[in-house]
């Protein structure tokens, strides 16, 4: 019946009248405004919102990208520490992921075996003292400071450091500062041996020279001393490995001389290098007992006694280790031929990169490593060892 | 029985004579309706007729040609348009021929005229129109109602034509309404139809005002007719003022001193409610239209370059002015104020709120001494008047010049919570609210803070309107409160806050006002819950008991409601108990996210049981009950991860119902963004339950009844999909991929915004399916597992997917984001593969628009595929 009414409606008033001043007032709503309402509208974008986000840390997490990202050099990365960053601080629940990260694969400078002395050694090279522990990507951001191995597994996470980014106190002064090292961690000493600087308070130095980050580092760490010593706001203490010229008296003398820590093996830079990911024929490694063999330099009585039983000589083990490298690369391809037939770009990518590496050919595993603290994950570790033998992952 | 007579029946009080008559029409119209029409157009034409049966004709006439249903007034009109020539003519030609010959106002005439020129004027139809409405105007022998339901007829036109269509003619219709406008008319009617008309034509006289001798002269008008003595006449020139303000503002300072400044003020301080309202909004919408100004020129600054359009800055110059007139009118509530009433009073409380927001710092000067001679008044107008001024300026200004003025108002604000009459007290309970909002520095501290609670809780029992303000403050402070310490370093929450000590009681007395019996007025059941939500969701380590003690509460209280149930009879208890209920859910999610996942799996199976329970209540009757229970479901997903599998078999069928729930579409998204949801905690172990919902969601996106806003998270959740089960996803993939084509190649009217907006979402959702799905199956081995050579066919297809989203100029940041992170996944799974498809113009261009993009996520991800290619790229040359 009201829609009979309705449609012989005496009256014509039946357009709407947007000019009507008796119309419902469209500044009603601002009287007496309140703000931030949690109406169901407000819910339902809440938790579209946060579904969304959950979806992208998820997505960052698989992609390794979190607040990583200081290996562009647009300067443009400081953007995505606030991304992380807002990821944790607007979601109301932290979302646990059972998978260990990966972030940080593959984002250290490696070294090779040093086969042959090469020619500019004594003039163009720099040594370092390497000492025994765990190789770690030290990532100081956003007012948290995390420890990442060689293979990106996240093996200390959210400890406080007096780094520039690392510890919350930090926060609005800092906001966009963040700090990356290249560090060896000893459990025994709560230290970071820091060996190489990626970047230092916003800073990126990797496109710099080895002299100059070495130099800066040091800089930096006298700046700064407070990261030389534990404390509520630093869990660790972080110092820079003193590094060497190259020629024989001063090799000499920095390997008889008395060491704070326990001698892993040398490492030596090529001055010219920047800071490369993976390994590089530009940064050489050599263990304490090789160095009569190759640069013809006597070491302390107890360097030798840590020889491995089945070393024989420094070539055997380079050819040892390489025909190891071999089997294991074939078994792999076979492996993944026999799954599938779709294989052939994978294919042709590791030929070509096995051609270009020519030099790279002698680029091994770290015996100390594989023989002596297999499992434990990356020691000063050159590549990454696993049971099963020996995975070389150039990427 | 003729025609005539049934028409007069149609307002015949008898029913039955109604229905009579109306299924008389109807047979007519279903027999011949053309015939119909025609004879409709003689007796309204016929001025020998009764006025109710002309009028009447006329109503059936318009009847057949206009529908307030867009989808109805398009049938009528293609209906129309397929009539014989000739009777259109016939029809035509009478209505406009009627028009001045009636005796009733409105006119029917006019009416039928605008909805047939509005269904022919668009397909270049009935051509001398307007030069006859002209004609009707201007000639010096028109009579006043020839010259009234002609101008009736103009503004009708305007007011519902696409105002593109008119603007060839906006001359004559100009030239038309003018002349009916001018002060020397004499009648009044004419004047206000023409100045109605003026008002609708506004939009499309563009051209008109940008010529500035027809600008002067259109101004003039108009100036004058607000000086009219006839107060239609007035407020419709007045509100022409106000709409020609907004719409050319930059071409308004030749007239703002001389007259808009001195008739604007005028207005204002009218007696007559409709003139003074329009004055002040003048204001309002001068204030509004400088702010929009104020944000251009901080863009333009920001990107370098000058701005499109300049602030004349009228606000600040009247500031002076006009703050005094509109405190005055701040004074002149109602004693028993109806809420849904607009007054002046309200008026001038929202339009110093603008004038704060765009003349910031100069207001405060102005509005303070009239606070301090006020707050104290014997009068409660004046004192109210005093509080509503001062809450209105607290935005704007910069909060450190307000700050000491506010920690000095404290204790005479927190005195005149208790003052005796209920309209100070509501409006002092405002303003403490947007006090603790906007400034709550000037609150969180030791000297205000205990005083302030004390007055807030004992404010809890005021009445409605009172206590609901007071709830807000609540909520605004648990925010203050917890912001205002530092989460310690190797925490997720702080240990204790300053409400700490008072936490407990204020629970409590929250929880008290929900029950409160009145509690459905002035949304304050609401109000209160939501601050309930906001202590909780801001409460620090040493609040947690409580937390604890409260989900209880809201535990038990959600299983009293589902008692209710059958008890509900009438349709009003109905709703309150609806909304209870939304209330409660809600109130659960925030408990939930603060209860530690140790206690989680102690309370989830009551949980469980009382949400599963009122889904199974709710169903088919109350969408907004089931939407907020999802959303309830999704929290606890959140909280209990892989856990949540022990209740999957009892949810299942529920969660199919929800998915399948067509007509209520937020049930459905809210099922939609859940499965996602239980697909991220349950990862593999979804896998059991997915071959139904990958069917229930596949024939969602078929199927043409599922509301839009639907089908894009769809697609996302079928990426969470393969997220969980990785390379189990293999045997969906076909018809997963072919729907994604589908999707991906989807077109829309790009007139319509809502469709631009829906076509971005549809391929956000797309990307994100594909993501998840290469993802998936790639899987997070050192090497990508070889599934995902599967979807290798397809990559071309998404490459140029992303290449055509990116050649769409509206393509919106996330749209950048989504590409740029599937780029990198491509990358990332195919390696040197497709290199050369992603290494290329399109791409790389869309990689730098991200990189500087203003938002992170869209720079990360961006930058983060630029360093996957660049790292590609290193290895392979």
């Amino acid at each position: 019946m009201e829609d009979l009414v309705a449609s012989l409606a005496g009256s014509f008033s039946v357009t709407s009248e947007p000019n009507s001043t008796a119309a419902p007032h469209p500044r009603f709503s601002q009287y007496k405004v309140k703000g931030n309402v949690l109406d169901q509208a407000e819910r339902r974008k809440r938790m579209l919102d946060a579904q969304k986000k959950q979806r992208f840390d998820y997505l960052s997490y698989l992609r390794n990208v979190a607040e990583d990202d200081w290996t562009e050099d647009d300067n443009e990365m400081y953007g995505e520490e606030e991304v992380a960053d807002q990821g944790f601080e607007e979601m109301d629940c932290e979302v646990v992921f059972k998978k260990p990260g990966r972030r940080y694969k593959n984002q250290l400078m490696l070294s090779e075996w040093m086969v042959e002395v090469p020619e500019d050694f004594e003039k163009e090279w720099i040594l370092v003292n390497c000492p025994v522990g765990k190789r770690s990507l030290v990532v100081a951001s956003m007012g948290n400071t995390r420890a990442y191995t060689r293979s990106g597994y996240c093996a200390m996470s959210g400890f406080p450091s007096t780094l520039p980014g690392g510890n919350r106190k930090q926060l609005g002064r800092n906001e966009n500062k963040y700090t990356v090292l290249d560090c060896i961690y000893s459990e025994v000493q709560k230290t970071f041996y820091i060996l190489d600087i990626m970047c230092w308070a916003g800073y990126p130095v990797m496109e710099s020279e080895t002299e100059f980050r070495f130099f800066w580092l040091n800089e930096k760490v006298k700046e700064n001393p407070e990261v030389t010593q534990i404390s509520k706001l630093n869990s660790y203490c972080f110092l820079p490995l003193p590094y060497h010229s190259c020629d024989k008296e001063t090799i000499s003398r920095v390997i008889s001389s008395n060491l704070t820590f326990e001698l892993d093996g040398l490492l030596f830079y090529h001055k010219r290098t920047s800071y490369t990911f993976g390994t590089t024929p530009l940064c050489l490694w050599l263990k304490g007992y090789m160095l009569p063999e190759i640069l013809g330099i006597q070491v302390p009585a107890f360097y030798m006694q840590t020889k491995p039983s089945s070393y024989s000589t420094f070539s055997d083990h380079i050819l040892k280790v390489k025909a190891d490298k071999d089997r294991h690369e074939k078994d792999k391809e076979k492996a993944l031929l026999s799954n599938t037939g779709h294989l052939e770009g994978d294919n042709k990518k590791k030929k070509s990169q096995r051609a270009k590496q020519k030099h790279q050919e002698m680029e091994i595993e770290n015996v100390g490593n594989m023989e002596g603290e297999r499992g434990q994950g990356d020691n000063t570790g050159i590549d990454l060892v696993k049971k099963d033998g020996i995975e070389v992952d150039h990427t | 029985m003729d025609l005539i007579t049934i028409l007069e029946k149609t307002v015949s009080p008898d029913q039955n004579e109604l229905q009579e008559a109306q299924k008389y029409l109807e047979q007519a119209a279903g027999q011949n309706l053309p015939e119909l029409l025609r004879q409709l157009s003689d007796i309204l034409k016929h001025g020998g007729n009764s006025p109710v049966a002309r009028m009447q004709a006329g109503l059936q006439l318009k009847n057949a040609l206009y529908s307030k249903d867009a989808a109805v007034k398009l049938e009528y009109q293609t209906r129309w348009l397929a009539f014989p020539e000739e009777v259109r003519t016939y029809v035509k030609k009478n209505i406009l021929e009627t028009l001045g010959t009636e005796q009733t106002r409105p006119s029917s005439a006019a009416q039928c005229v605008a909805y047939v020129a509005c269904t022919e004027l668009p397909n270049g139809q009935w051509p001398d129109l307007m030069a006859v409405l002209v004609q009707n105007v201007t000639n010096a022998t028109s009579t006043e109602m020839m010259k009234e339901s002609t101008l009736e007829a103009i503004g009708y036109i305007c007011q519902d034509i696409d105002p593109e269509i008119l603007q060839s003619q906006s001359n004559e219709i100009l030239t038309a309404i003018v002349h009916g406008m001018k002060k020397d008319e004499p009648s009044n009617h004419v004047r206000l139809a023409a100045t109605n008309a003026l008002l609708n034509s506004l939009e499309f006289t563009k051209a008109n005002f940008d010529k500035e001798q027809e600008r002067h002269f259109i101004m003039q008008v108009v100036c004058e007719a607000t000086q009219s003595v006839d107060t239609q006449v007035k407020v419709a020139a007045l509100q022409c003022l106000v709409k020609i303000m907004s719409l050319y503002y930059q071409y308004m300072e030749h007239y703002m001193g001389p007259a808009l400044f001195a008739i604007t003020m005028e207005a204002m301080k009218s007696d007559v409610d409709e003139v003074s309202l329009q004055g002040i909004e003048f204001w309002s919408s001068v204030c509004d239209e400088e702010v929009d100004l104020a944000i251009e020129a901080s863009e333009a600054a920001e990107q370098g370059r000058p701005p499109e359009r300049t602030s004349r800055f009228y606000a600040k110059g009247a500031l002076q002015y006009l703050i005094p007139i509109l405190t005055q009118v701040l004074t002149k509530q109602e004693e028993f104020d109806d809420d849904d009433d607009w007054n002046p009073c309200k008026a001038a409380g929202v339009c110093l709120m603008l004038m704060a927001t765009c003349c910031e710092d100069d207001v405060v000067p102005l509005v303070l001494p009239f606070v301090k001679d006020n707050i104290q008044s014997p009068d409660w107008r004046f004192r109210d008047a005093a509080v509503m001024a001062f809450g209105s300026i607290l935005e704007g200004p910069d909060p450190q010049n307000l700050k000491p003025i506010v920690e000095q108002a404290m204790p005479m604000l927190i005195n005149l919570l208790k003052d005796p009459s209920v309209v100070v007290r509501d409006t002092a309970a405002w303003t403490v609210g947007r006090v603790c909002e906007l400034l709550p520095d000037a609150v969180v501290n030791e000297v205000v803070l205990k005083p302030l609670l004390q007055a807030l809780v004992e404010g809890l029992q005021s009445e409605p309107r009172v206590a609901s303000n007071v709830c807000w403050a609540f909520s605004s402070l648990a925010e203050a409160a917890y912001e205002s310490v530092e989460i310690p370093d190797d925490a997720e929450e702080p240990d204790t806050y300053p409400l700490s000590e008072y936490f407990e009681a204020i629970i409590q007395r929250l929880l008290e006002t929900t029950d409160r019996n009145d509690g459905s007025q002035h949304n304050l059941r609401s109000a209160a819950y939501e601050a309930l939500m906001e202590m909780v969701k801001n409460s620090p380590k040493d609040c947690y008991v409580t937390v604890q003690k409260t989900t209880l509460v809201i535990l038990e209280r959600l299983q009293r409601v589902l008692q209710m149930e059958g008890h509900i009879t009438s349709s009003n208890d109905r709703v309150q108990y609806n909304d209870l209920q939304s209330l409660l859910c809600a109130t659960l999610q925030s408990v939930l996210r603060k209860v530690t996942p140790e206690d989680a799996p102690h309370i989830s199976d009551p949980i469980m049981t009382a949400l599963l329970q009122m889904l199974q209540n709710s169903s088919g009757r109350a969408g907004g009950v089931q939407e907020d229970v999802l959303l309830a479901m999704s929290t606890l997903v959140e909280v209990l991860g892989e856990q949540f599998i022990k209740y999957m078999d009892a949810f299942k069928p529920y969660l199919l119902v929800a998915l399948k729930n067509h007509a209520e579409y937020q049930v459905c998204l809210a099922a939609v963004g859940l499965t996602g949801d239980i697909c991220r905690a349950l990862g593999n172990n979804v896998l059991a339950y997915c071959d139904e919902l990958m069917t229930v969601l596949l024939e969602n996106l078929g199927d043409t009844s599922v509301h839009r806003s639907v089908k894009p998270q769809i697609l996302s959740v079928f990426g969470d999909i393969a997220l969980a089960i990785g390379p189990e996803f293999k045997k969906y993939l076909d018809v997963a991929l072919g729907t994604l084509k589908q999707a991906s190649e989807a077109q829309v009217d790009k007139t319509d915004y809502d469709m631009i907006d829906y076509l971005n979402e549809l391929r956000e959702g797309c990307l994100e399916a594909y993501t998840g799905i290469v993802q998936g199956l790639k899987g997070d081995g050192e090497q990508p597992n070889p599934d995902v050579n599967l979807v290798q066919p397809h990559v071309p297809h998404m490459i140029s997917f992303i290449e055509h989203i990116f050649q769409d100029e509206d393509h919106t940041d996330g749209n950048i984001a989504a590409s740029s992170g599937l780029v990198g996944d491509l990358v990332c799974a195919y390696g040197e593969a497709i290199l050369p498809l992603v290494d290329k113009g399109a791409i790389t261009n869309l990689l730098t628009k991200g990189r500087r993009s203003k938002t992170n996520k869209t720079k990360a991800l961006s930058t983060w595929a630029t360093k996957e290619i660049r790292k590609l790229k290193n290895t392979s040359s």
